[in-house]
C-alpha cells in the first residue's frame, strides 16, 4: 500500500510540475513495474497494454462520438437551438438566461464537448444578454455552468469511459443519465428563476420577444437535431446498434445535417473536422495508456485489495464508502480533468465498491456529476476560463461568482441522487 | 483561418518555413488521419445499413475498425506531439515555467519523448515477433505486423517531433 501511495504522490507531483499527465503516469507505472519485476516485464506490460487499448473495438466509440460533435459544431445549429428555446421562454423574466440553459443542454447533449458548448453559447447567447443589459455574472455563469450539462445527458464520452473501466453496460449507463440530466436542467432553471426574482435588475424584461416567423423557422430547424438524438439513443436502447455503431450512424447523421445547412461542402472542412477529432482522440488515448499502465502497477502492489479489506475492517457502510469516494473525487475534480478522475480514482476503489455491493451504474452517475462540478469550480474551472476568455470584458471573479449558485444547485442534485438512488437506477433496472 | 493559424504559430515562436520537411510531413499526416477516421465512420455506417437493409453486413467489420482505431491513435499522436497538445494540469506549471522556462521545458519534453520511445521500442519488439511468427487476426487473417510496424514508426516519429518542438522553442 505504501508503494502505491508513493507512486500516486509522484504522479500528482509530476502532473502539477507540468509533465503531461499521460506521460507522468506512464513513467511512474513503467518504472514501478520495472523496479518490482525487472525492466523486461516493464516493457512487455507497456507494450501489451498500449496495443490492447489502441485496438480495443469498444473504444472506437470515443472518436466516433467526438466526430459527431465536431460535425454538429460545424453545422451551426446553436443559433437555432437558442432561438427555439427562446421562442418558448421569451415571455418570462430572465427568458434569455432560461433559454441559454435549455440551449446549452440540447447542444452539449449532441455535441458532447462541454468546452465547445461553453465557447459556442458564449458567441450565441452572450450578445443578446448583453444587449438587454443582463447582469454579467448571471449571463456568464449561466453559460459556463450550462456547458457542463451535456456530460450527464447521453450520449456522453465520460460515461462511455466509465463503462469501459468498470465493465458496465454503456446503454444502461446512458439510460441512467436521463433523469439526473433533466433534474440538473430543471435545477438550473430554478436558479435562474430565483436569481431574477431576488434581483430583477439582473435580467431586464424583453418586451418584443421573437417575431412569429423566426420562432417558426427555429423550431423547424431543430427537428433534424432532435431526430438524430432520438436515432442514436433509441438505437442503443432498442439494441438495434452497439454504442460504437450508434456513434458511427450518429456521425454520418450529423454530417448530413451539416450538409443540408450548407456546411461541409468543401474537402478542407471535412479535413479540419476529422483532424480535430483525431487530435482530441489521440491526446485522450495517451492519458488512457498512461493511466492503465499506472493501474497495472497499482494492482501489482495489491493496493485496491488492501483498500477493500481496510473498508471491510472499518465497517464502513456502502453509503459511507460512496460518500467518501465522492468527496475525494470532488477534491480531485478541482484540479484534474474528467479523464484523470475516471482513470486514476475509479479503478483504485473498484474492488472495494464491488465488495460493498454498490450499484456501479448509480455510482457512475454520481462520479459524472462530480466531473461536471470540476469544470466550474476554482482553482481550475476550465469552462469558466473559456467563457471569461471569450467574453473579454467580464472579470474572472464575476464569472466564478456567476457559477456559484449553479454549483450549489449541482451539489443539491448530488445529495438528492445519493439519498434517492432510484432517480438514476430506476430506468436501467426497468430495462434490465 | 489560415492566417490566424500562422499568427498563432508565430506567437508560439514557431517560425516554420513554408515547405520544411516537417511541415510537409504534418500536411501529409493530416490527410492520412482524415482518411483513416473517415473510413472508420464509413465502415461502421455501411455495416449497420448492410445488416439491416440488405442482410449483408461487412465481413470482419469489427476487426477493420480495430486496425483503423490503432492507426488513427498512433498517427494522431504525431500530430498531438507536434503541437504539444497533450493533456496537462495547469495549476502550478505556468508559474514554474515563468521561473525556470528552459529547465521546465526540458523536463516536460524529456518525459514525453522518453515515454513515446518506450512505447516505440516495445511496439518494435511486438512487430518483429509478429513478423517472425506470421501472427494474424482471427477473422480476417490480416497480419498483426500491418498495424504494429506503422505504429512503431509513428511512436518513434512522435518522440522525435516532440524533441524537435523543444529545439524550435529554444531557437
Amino acid at each position: 500500500m505504501t508503494a502505491a501511495l508513493v507512486a500516486f504522490a509522484l504522479v500528482v507531483a509530476l502532473s502539477f510540475f507540468g509533465v503531461r499527465i499521460g506521460f507522468a503516469s506512464l513513467a511512474v507505472g513503467f518504472l514501478g513495474v520495472a523496479l518490482d519485476r525487472g525492466f523486461n516485464a516493464g516493457f512487455t506490460m507497456v507494450g501489451q497494454q498500449v496495443l490492447d487499448d489502441a485496438m480495443n473495438y469498444n473504444l472506437s466509440v470515443i472518436p466516433l462520438f467526438i466526430l459527431m460533435g465536431a460535425f454538429i459544431h460545424r453545422s451551426e445549429v446553436s443559433n437555432d437551438l437558442y432561438n427555439a428555446a427562446y421562442a418558448g421562454l421569451s415571455r418570462i423574466r430572465g427568458g434569455l438566461a432560461h433559454s441559454t440553459v435549455v440551449a446549452c443542454a440540447g447542444f452539449s447533449a449532441v455535441c458532447g464537448s462541454s468546452l465547445a458548448t461553453a465557447a459556442t453559447m458564449t458567441k450565441v447567447g452572450m450578445p443578446s444578454m448583453q444587449k438587454f443589459k443582463y447582469s454579467p455574472s448571471l449571463a456568464t455563469g449561466t453559460i459556463a455552468a450550462g456547458g457542463t450539462l451535456g456530460i450527464m445527458i447521453p450520449p456522453s464520452v465520460p460515461l462511455v469511459i466509465y463503462g469501459l473501466v468498470t465493465q458496465q453496460d454503456i446503454g444502461l449507463l446512458f439510460l441512467a443519465g436521463i433523469v439526473p440530466g433533466i433534474l440538473l436542467v430543471l435545477s438550473f432553471l430554478v436558479v435562474v428563476g430565483l436569481w431574477v426574482r431576488a434581483n430583477p435588475d439582473a435580467a431586464p424584461y424583453d418586451e418584443a420577444g421573437l417575431d412569429h416567423s423566426s420562432k417558426r423557422k427555429s423550431v423547424l430547424a431543430i427537428i433534424p437535431i432532435l431526430g438524430l438524438f432520438v436515432l442514436v439513443l433509441g438505437g442503443i436502447y432498442g439494441k438495434i446498434f452497439t454504442p460504437t455503431e450508434a456513434a458511427g450512424v450518429g456521425a454520418v447523421g450529423a454530417a448530413v445535417i451539416a450538409l443540408t445547412r450548407g456546411h461541409l461542402w468543401k474537402l478542407s472542412e471535412w479535413r479540419d473536422a476529422l483532424v480535430e477529432t483525431v487530435t482530441s482522440t489521440a491526446s485522450l488515448f495517451m492519458v488512457l495508456f498512461g493511466a492503465l499502465v499506472f493501474m497495472q502497477y497499482v494492482t501489482l502492489t495489491g493496493m485496491p485489495y488492501d483498500l477493500m479489506f481496510w473498508v471491510e475492517d472499518m465497517g464502513l457502510s456502502p453509503l459511507g464508502l460512496v460518500i467518501m469516494v465522492t468527496v475525494i473525487a470532488l477534491l480531485m475534480g478541482m484540479v484534474f480533468e474528467a479523464i484523470g478522475i475516471l482513470l486514476l480514482l475509479v479503478p483504485v476503489f473498484l474492488p472495494a465498491l464491488q465488495l460493498a455491493g454498490v450499484d456501479l451504474i448509480w455510482f457512475g452517475i454520481l462520479i459524472v456529476l462530480v466531473i461536471e462540478l470540476g469544470l466550474i469550480t476554482p482553482p481550475i474551472g476550465i469552462n469558466v476560463f473559456v467563457v471569461n476568455a471569450m467574453v473579454g470584458n467580464v472579470p474572472l471573479s464575476a464569472v466564478f461568482k456567476g457559477v456559484l449558485p449553479f454549483v450549489v444547485a449541482m451539489l443539491a442534485v448530488l445529495v438528492l441522487l445519493i439519498l434517492v438512488p432510484d432517480l438514476a437506477v430506476y430506468l436501467p433496472n426497468l430495462a434490465k | 483561418m489560415a492566417k490566424r493559424e500562422m499568427r498563432r504559430e508565430e506567437l508560439l515562436g514557431m517560425r516554420l518555413k513554408d515547405h520544411s520537411p516537417e511541415q510537409w510531413l504534418m500536411e501529409a499526416l493530416k490527410w492520412i488521419v482524415s482518411l483513416l477516421l473517415f473510413l472508420m465512420m464509413a465502415i461502421t455506417f455501411v455495416d449497420v445499413i448492410g445488416r439491416y437493409l440488405f442482410n449483408a453486413p461487412i465481413f470482419g467489420a469489427a476487426e477493420m475498425i480495430q486496425f483503423l482505431l490503432a492507426g488513427t491513435v498512433f498517427s494522431g499522436l504525431v500530430l498531438v506531439s507536434h503541437s504539444d497538445n497533450h493533456i496537462v494540469v495547469e495549476l502550478f506549471s505556468p508559474r514554474i515555467h515563468a521561473r525556470i522556462p528552459r529547465l521546465h521545458d526540458f523536463i516536460v519534453v524529456l518525459f514525453s519523448s522518453a515515454g513515446l520511445l518506450v512505447i516505440a521500442y516495445e511496439m518494435g519488439r511486438i512487430s518483429l515477433h509478429a513478423l517472425e511468427l506470421g501472427r494474424t487476426t482471427i477473422v480476417l487473417e490480416w497480419p498483426i505486423a500491418l498495424i504494429a510496424v506503422p505504429s512503431t514508426f509513428f511512436c518513434a516519429i512522435a518522440a522525435i517531433i516532440q524533441a524537435m518542438w523543444l529545439v524550435r522553442r529554444w531557437s
